[in-house]
């Protein structure tokens, strides 16, 4: 009774936001609920039976929750989780008021998050996590962190505060000074085969501790190959093969540290081969290696987040795509880390846009990397990109920042993030 | 021949400072002037005429990671800047130039004194220096102007390519021409132009005057 007057609010908020601006809304009714009923996270999270579980790190998050929750679900598990573009704790609020009834109750067994690194830290302090899953510490997001180092303190107090288990990537020097600084109870380790990371061109990106190089640690479950979308793994000394989602090690990454999660969260009644069966048919969370269909052609829309993700976007674009659409939106804040990234697997840019195509625009220019048509309105540039003939090979590719993605998203009709086939 | 340098490429390089040298060295290209680039892991890697050394931003373990360097660095930088050559050094970068950092460790010491701490700021600054305007993100807690030059000596708290969007490269490929004794040619046209054009784009998207 006590959070009716304030769901009611809330839902009246998000209803006001999503006449106005339809396929928006996600945050503004978060942040109004956070503010009026600031206890209503802590007490919905608190009431799940099977507590709550947490996916955290730089970047892998939403992918690996995905692939947990969608594991969780097969094995018959009731999950709530929380839509990939809503894991800030306004975020959260919007969740509740989506999918709770009116006294901010959710039905069922487990609440399983993904975090942004540095609201996890905050939000594990209200309530403590059964579970913790801590993917890497990449050199991202600066302008709010600052150091790489103080995002593996804060991962380190959230994993630190899981009750039952918590799962670390042993490949990411940050993850093993974490665990030695903060030595988290239960923990039990998932990685690449070092021969796999070794071939690639830039790793998997972990930002660089500087000090000394400490043992990889026994690995509970690993990636042994991988080909193209297919990889091999072994979990708990059982060998399985995958389907990835899309090109690149981070996909493969995600996967087996969504397979060690949910082996750690499912005990006994997890089931490998439902497991493995459950990861092979699941779709790409949106953006992340999506086939979409635009006025009957199919394009590839492939989100780029921070450096790594960038790089290793362009690591994996192998065939040189005939037409490509690059847009960077207003969550590049600070846009110097676009002269980090590696461009030469980027022949040319057909059309640049977003609000900050022009920074954009000065890197391309000093990489000597031709742009055909460049302007800040996203819904112009889209027309002028869609307007293309069709490429005489492979498919039209777009390329955006989180913010140029939500906007494109909009523009092009595509409302449901969740409506993302494989 | 002009020899641009960047100091410790996988220790200071966090907010896409090395990004400096590829302007530098997209400038020079486009001009047609002559100009090598050494990315210096150690010190021994700098050449002894070099034109122009970069001493980028660092975390707080990378700065640390390089400390026992920091003695033979100053004779590096000091002898650089005797004979005329161009040091451009970032953030951090900056700070470590002090005798003493914020954090009270040792720095490289061609400063004198420590600097001085104030609340963070990160965000887009811009600033006019000898009617040039610069625009850049700064995010930083340093008590120090944005610009300054001093002898050669130019420091910045504007991270990132500071120079891809500061009116000062242009005095800067000159005076590096200069100091190598070759021409310095303009820039075409078209390159201009298309320069101009992001330039002002991010002006705008920054929303700093």
């Amino acid at each position: 009774m006590f959070y009716l007057p304030a769901i009611l609010i809330g839902r009246l908020v998000r209803l006001a936001v999503r006449l106005i601006r339809p396929g928006g809304g996600s945050a503004l009714p978060g942040l109004v609920l956070s503010k009026i009923a600031p206890g209503l996270l802590a007490a919905t999270l608190s009431k799940f039976k099977d507590g709550l579980v947490v996916v955290t790190g730089s970047a892998g998050k939403s992918t690996t929750t995905k692939m947990l929750v969608a594991m969780a679900r097969a094995h018959g598990k009731v999950v709530f989780t929380n839509p990939s573009t809503a894991n800030i704790a306004q975020g959260f609020y919007s969740s509740i008021i989506e999918r709770s009834n009116v006294w901010g109750a959710i039905a069922g067994d487990v609440a399983i998050l993904e975090m942004d690194e540095g609201h996890a830290a905050e939000i594990t302090k209200r309530i403590l996590p059964r579970q913790v899953t801590v993917l890497n510490v990449l050199e991202d997001q600066l302008d709010r962190f600052i150091d790489p180092a103080l995002v593996r303190n804060k991962l380190g107090e959230v994993a630190a505060r899981a009750t039952d288990a918590v799962i670390l990537n042993t490949d990411d020097q940050n993850i093993l000074v974490m665990n030695q600084k903060y030595q988290p109870s239960s923990v039990t380790w998932f990685g690449i085969a070092s021969e796999i990371v070794s071939n690639t061109a830039h790793g998997l990106g972990a930002a660089e501790t500087y000090l000394s190089v400490l043992p990889r640690q026994e690995v509970s479950s690993e990636i042994t190959s991988v080909d193209g979308l297919d990889a091999s793994a072994v979990v708990q000394g059982r060998d399985c093969s995958l389907i990835l989602p899309n090109r690149g090690l981070h996909f493969a990454l995600d996967a087996i540290a969504a397979l060690e999660s949910a082996r750690r969260y499912l005990g006994e009644s997890f089931d490998l081969a439902l497991a493995t069966k459950t990861l092979n048919e699941l779709p790409p969370v949106f953006a992340r290696g999506e086939i979409v269909k635009i006025n009957g052609e199919e394009v590839e829309f492939i989100l780029v987040q921070n450096p790594m993700s960038f790089q290793l976007n362009l690591d994996n674009l192998t065939t040189n795509p005939e037409q490509i659409f690059l847009a960077i939106g207003r969550d590049v804040h600070d846009p110097s880390w676009l002269w980090t990234v590696d461009l030469k697997n980027l022949s040319h840019v057909d059309v640049l846009s977003g609000f900050n195509f022009a920074e954009m625009g000065l890197r391309l220019t000093y990489a000597d990397i031709p742009v055909g048509f460049a302007t800040d309105d996203l819904q112009i540039a889209l027309d002028k990109f869609f307007a293309l003939p069709r490429p005489e090979h492979g498919r039209k590719t777009v390329i955006f920042s989180a913010d140029a993605m939500r906007r494109t998203r909009r523009i092009l009709g595509l409302t449901d993030p969740e409506a993302v086939e494989r | 021949m002009i020899k641009l340098v960047g100091l410790f490429p996988r220790h200071l390089n966090l907010n896409g400072d090395f990004g400096n040298l590829t302007v530098l060295s997209k400038q020079l290209e486009w001009r047609g002037v002559e100009f090598e680039v050494h990315l210096a892991e150690s010190l021994h890697e700098i050449p002894v005429d070099a034109s122009f050394i970069l001493l980028g931003h660092g975390s707080a373990a990378a700065w640390a990671d390089l400390s026992s360097c920091f003695s033979e660095l100053k004779q590096v930088l000091s002898s650089a800047l005797e004979r005329g050559a161009k040091i451009l050094a970032v953030s951090s970068g900056v700070e470590h130039l002090f005798d003493v950092t914020s954090a009270d460790s040792a720095g490289i010491g061609l400063l004198p004194g420590k600097p001085v701490l104030r609340e963070r700021t990160s965000e887009f600054k811009s600033f006019v220096s000898d009617s040039k305007q610069s625009l850049g993100y700064v995010n930083s807690e340093l008590e120090l102007p944005l610009f300054s030059e001093d002898g050669g000596l130019i420091c910045t708290l504007l991270h990132g390519p500071f120079l891809a969007k500061s009116e000062y490269l242009q005095e800067l490929v000159s005076d590096l021409c200069a100091y190598a004794g070759v021409e310095c040619p303009e820039l075409s046209h078209a390159k201009t132009q298309e320069l101009k054009k992001y330039l002002e784009g991010a002006w705008v998207a920054a929303g700093v005057h």
